[in-house]
């Protein structure tokens, strides 16, 4: 993959990046785009046909944004496990 | 429309389950109002930190939660606790269950978010309804 850095102060464009799309369309968001805005799996993007014919890609903002990054720092957890450990401490209870 | 979150809902959001992200996205934009009792928070905090989950996680996603503008923690005060003590013996059920579902009674919630089974013979006699998925 070629990277152009355009980063003239005037310029709008920060970055340019060449990529290629996948068998079903897929394309990948380079690293180092990802890692700068904290880019993670399954996070929502809007795509936008402009009317020139450019593909606008645009991440949609999660109103509750800081609650699922409170979530994911957690480490993997079975949390249908974790449930039903606490319905049969509350069932220990009633025997 | 008012809901009462029992620990079965806590968990549904750790698992960033869609209708619970939802129910709480609503919460946040001020359509829906969302009570947790302060039972369900020990519950919770008592199974997250079984699984190693820090004190100062737990306390940072309860203070994200509490932060909305129509979310209150419900405090057990005597109303609830003596209509706990009475469907813990009418219904035979166990008396955490007994203080979530009172929380819901007396805090007129449309809906207890929960999908402990226990809860089935209260929703069947109508004294609360409950949603699960």
């Amino acid at each position: 993959m070629e990277q152009v850095i355009i980063s003239k102060n005037k310029s709008p464009v920060l970055w340019t990046y060449t990529v290629k799309t996948g068998k079903k369309g897929q394309i990948t968001i380079p690293k180092k785009i990802r890692d700068k805005f904290n880019i993670k799996k399954r996070d929502p993007f809007m795509i936008t046909l402009m009317s020139d014919g450019s593909i606008l890609l645009k991440r949609e903002t999660k109103k509750i944004d800081k609650l699922l990054e409170c979530i994911r720092a957690l480490p993997k957890i079975d949390w249908d496990k974790a449930w039903k450990e606490i319905e049969e401490e509350r069932h220990l209870e009633r025997s | 429309m008012y809901y009462c979150a029992d620990s079965w809902f806590v968990i549904k959001l750790f698992q960033e389950d869609e209708r619970a992200l939802n129910i709480i996205n609503d919460v946040r934009e001020g359509k829906d109002w969302l009570f947790i009792p302060f039972t369900v928070l020990a519950e919770t905090s008592k199974k997250f930190m079984q699984l190693g989950i820090s004190k100062k996680k737990i306390n940072e996603f309860f203070d994200i939660i509490e932060a909305y503008a129509k979310v209150r923690f419900v405090i057990l005060d005597k109303n609830i606790a003596n209509e706990a003590a009475t469907i813990s013996l009418t219904h035979k059920l166990p008396l955490l269950d007994a203080f979530v579902a009172a929380t819901s009674k007396i805090c007129e919630c449309h809906i207890l978010l929960s999908g402990d089974k226990d809860y089935t013979l209260l929703a069947k006699s109508k004294y609360i309804k409950v949603q699960s998925w």
